[in-house]
């Protein structure tokens, strides 16, 4: 009776282990359920929220009279109002276009704040380093090095296994 | 105690739960994502652990990384400082995505834990990368204690190491640094031969076999220095990953007499030689290290892993001419096999935790630590798809099985729980008769849509290894090379023109026996396998010969399938004849037509 009811417990385990397995990692029954087609994100918010932020860079443009600075961002707000409120399909391109423009612009900031950095950074670290006769990369081969296996330190500090360095 | 092991950012990211010190659950991102060797952070593995487990909110207690990310970061830019004003295009790919994500790694686990709606564990470790390596190779293998030896492209600065373990302890005695890496030379010179990094290593070891060992010697005068006790330094100036995009540069190509291969472009016998000679001069390499292994750690046992370790000829090798009783090899050696590792590492060095090994069977479970999928949940799903299968049970099952590849048709097969590593051990596996001449061939070009020169492994009954090759113990993992028995081989004429001598019939199992008369083996025992084992039987039962084709569920670039959907998918793309999963059993001529929009070959990139 044990053995019967064991075997019926470990049963039922299993069963739900396989369920819980699917559900995790086999979408079809999802997949194949009618579900409501998702709704298009709607533009009126954002559009508001951009014409915002525009009114405060024109406000500040304003107290500093960069008039002609002033008309084009009015512009740029009108056009993102309009096309938010009224044409969404605009409003997206514009949405995309603004995306892409992002891209670029982080894209050409890492250059030009990573670019110099590693000239300066690195080639000025390689010339002192050429001047001192080191190479960390012990990259000079063959040597009269009797074995190129390097002993390790016997792990001492308690929070070594924690510690990401 | 739940322990969470995870690696991640390089290739092949995976998850593996160890609880109290067992194996719970190991899987790599690629098969759920479909995404082949996927290095994105492993957010569906980890989920599927969680589910495999059980685990509810709070009961997880540990997550181990497979690296120290920080040491990492400063060897890399420790490089930088090596070679600039070189290097600029490599740091400008490297750098950003370090700033971005691998350098908070805690964080990352944060988020993915909340996704899987896990509570964050107080508890984080960072096991070096090697270390990760070795633990994954000596905590689950069969012996008290070993030497462990783990070869690789390149943790955070170590590439090989030889460690000694002993009970829960196991410790690295030396190691070789960045940037004299055997994985690295061995990975040179797969792109050399026009094969991808990091995938096509093992088409570079199936192409040896057709060449000879011409440039051995102006390898070892040029590239490298190597030292009896296997240590070396590569001479940097013939390679190119230190400051650059490319493996090796024109000087490396000068000396092998022409430029590098170009991707699918006509196998010449230079690049036959070339893969022959880098395979030879690896293989002694590992000889020499493991010896000097034994010599210090005075051990009977060895363990592996690290990618170096998938080299199954230089495994068998090893077994063969090293000096060690026995070796152990990590099924999920390359860096899936690192989550493992960690998680273990936590269990038995960080937590402190007893060990005891039997000195007979490992803690792998045959390696079957992947998702699996009932009958019920099958049926329910080629019912609703109107997918026509007929349901086989017992003895049934086997025979039906057996009598399809006797008539030599192509089966894809879907059992139990998904392989951890590289390997199909007969879970998601395609399999045919081995006894078939035109077998090789079929498998390679209609249905992996693969190179005809590469070889199909066997899979045997475990009691008749003995009978096929010369091999006196299990390879359940298919990670040793054997001979195929000389009784069984047939003499041949040594045509050159390669396709010739592929199409050669080399033994009375000529699907398997490839050029050199040598086979890529697994042995299935009914204790890991009990259903895999069956059909080998029925088939040996109908036929007399215990041994099949068994090859990966996948096509060229594809990751191995991994839900019944995915091997159905898989399955209509190709010109296999049937589909087994679990007890169905789907025929190709009655199935409804399959269309696809668009090539799905251009899902894949080809490795």
């Amino acid at each position: 009776m044990g053995e019967l009811q064991d075997k019926m417990t470990g049963d039922s385990d299993n069963a739900d282990r396989l369920r819980r397995v699917a559900a995790a990692t086999w979408a079809w029954r999802a997949a194949g359920q009618v579900t409501e087609a998702p709704r298009e994100a709607g533009t009126v918010r954002p559009a508001l929220i951009q014409v915002a932020v525009m009114l405060v860079i024109v406000a500040i443009l304003y107290h500093f009279e960069h008039m002609l600075i002033v008309k084009i961002v009015l512009v740029f707000a009108t056009v993102s109002l309009v096309c938010g409120l009224f044409i969404p399909a605009a409003y997206r391109r514009i949405e995309q276009f603004g995306q892409f423009l992002g891209v670029m612009v982080g894209s050409g900031l890492t250059w030009i704040l990573l670019l110099p950095f590693f000239y300066i950074c690195f080639t000025i670290g390689r010339l002192s380093q050429l001047i001192r006769g080191k190479d960390p990369l012990h990259r000079a081969c063959p040597t009269d090095d009797a074995t190129y296996w390097i002993d390790r330190q016997p792990i001492t500090r308690d929070d070594y296994y924690k510690r990401q360095y | 105690m739940n322990i969470l092991g995870i690696s991640a950012f390089y290739h092949d990211s995976a998850a593996a739960l160890v609880r109290d010190g067992e194996i719970v659950a190991a899987a790599q991102e690629e098969r759920f994502t479909r995404k082949k060797q996927d290095f994105d952070f492993p957010i569906n593995a980890i989920r599927y652990c969680m589910a495999e487990a059980g685990i509810a909110a709070d009961e997880l207690d540990a997550v181990a990384f497979y690296d120290k990310p920080v040491t990492k970061f400063a060897r890399i830019l420790e490089t930088y400082f090596g070679v600039a004003p070189r290097g600029l295009r490599s740091f400008m790919m490297a750098v950003p995505l370090w700033m971005k994500q691998k350098l908070w790694i805690p964080l990352e686990i944060e988020k993915a834990l909340e996704r899987c709606d896990i509570k964050m564990p107080g508890d984080v470790y960072f096991p070096e990368h090697h270390e990760s390596h070795a633990a994954s190779a000596f905590y689950p293998s069969p012996y008290q204690s070993a030497a462990v030896l783990t070869l690789d492209g390149v943790g955070e600065w170590a590439t090989s190491t030889i460690g000694h373990g002993r009970g829960n302890q196991l410790e690295i005695l030396k190691d070789i640094r960045f940037p004299h890496s055997l994985g690295l030379l061995y990975s040179a010179f797969t792109y050399f031969t026009g094969f991808r990094v990091n995938s096509g290593e093992y088409k570079l070891m199936g192409l040896a076999p057709y060449g000879q060992p011409k440039y051995v010697d102006l390898i070892y005068d040029n590239l490298l220095d190597v030292r009896d006790d296997g240590s070396f330094r590569l001479n940097q100036s013939y390679f190119g990953y230190l400051d650059g995009l490319r493996m090796t540069n024109d000087k490396f190509a000068d000396l092998f007499g022409g430029p590098a291969r170009s991707a699918e472009s006509d196998i010449t016998e230079r690049e036959m030689d070339i893969a022959r000679s880098i395979q030879v001069v690896t293989e002694e390499i590992v000889l020499k290290m493991a010896r000097y292994a034994h010599e210090i750690t005075g051990e009977k046992y060895l363990c592996l892993a690290g990618g170096v370790a998938l080299n199954c000829v230089a495994n068998g090798r090893l077994l063969k001419e090293g000096p060690f009783e026995d070796i152990w090899i990590q099924p999920a050696a390359g860096d899936a096999g690192g989550s493992l590792g960690a998680a273990l590492m936590v269990w038995h060095m960080a937590q402190k935790n007893e060990r005891q090994a039997d000195g007979k069977r490992d803690q792998m479970k045959g390696s079957y630590l992947g998702p699996e999928f009932s009958d019920e949940e099958v049926g329910a799903y080629l019912e609703q798809n109107n997918y026509p299968a007929r349901k086989l049970e017992g003895e049934d099952w086997a025979q039906e099985l057996a009598r399809l590849i006797d008539e030599e048709n192509v089966l894809g097969l879907v059992l139990g729980r998904m392989e951890f590593g590289p390997r199909s051990l007969g879970n998601r596996s395609i399999i045919g008769d081995a006894r078939s001449e035109k077998m090789q061939s079929i498998m390679n070009l209609k249905i992996k849509y693969r190179e005809s020169f590469r070889p199909f492994a066997p899979s045997c009954l475990e009691e008749k290894v003995g009978d096929y090759f010369d091999l006196d113990r299990p390879s359940p993992y298919m990670l040793l090379v054997a001979p195929v028995r000389e009784d069984r081989c047939l003499d041949l004429d040594q045509a050159q023109d390669i396709r010739t001598r592929i199409n050669q019939a080399r033994s009375d199992v000529p699907a398997i026996t490839h050029v050199d008369y040598s086979a890529r083996v697994q042995s299935v025992s009914p204790d890991t396998n009990p259903r895999f084992y069956d059909l080998i039987k029925a088939f040996d039962d109908r036929t007399s010969y215990g041994i099949i084709i068994n090859t990966s569920f996948n096509v060229r670039g594809e990751p191995i399938v991994c839900t019944p959907e995915d091997a159905y998918r898989c399955f209509m793309r190709t010109e296999m004849d049937y589909l087994v999963l679990g007890s169905y059993v789907l025929d190709k001529k009655v199935q409804p037509e399959w269309a696809e929009k668009a090539d799905w070959r251009e899902d894949y990139v080809l490795d």
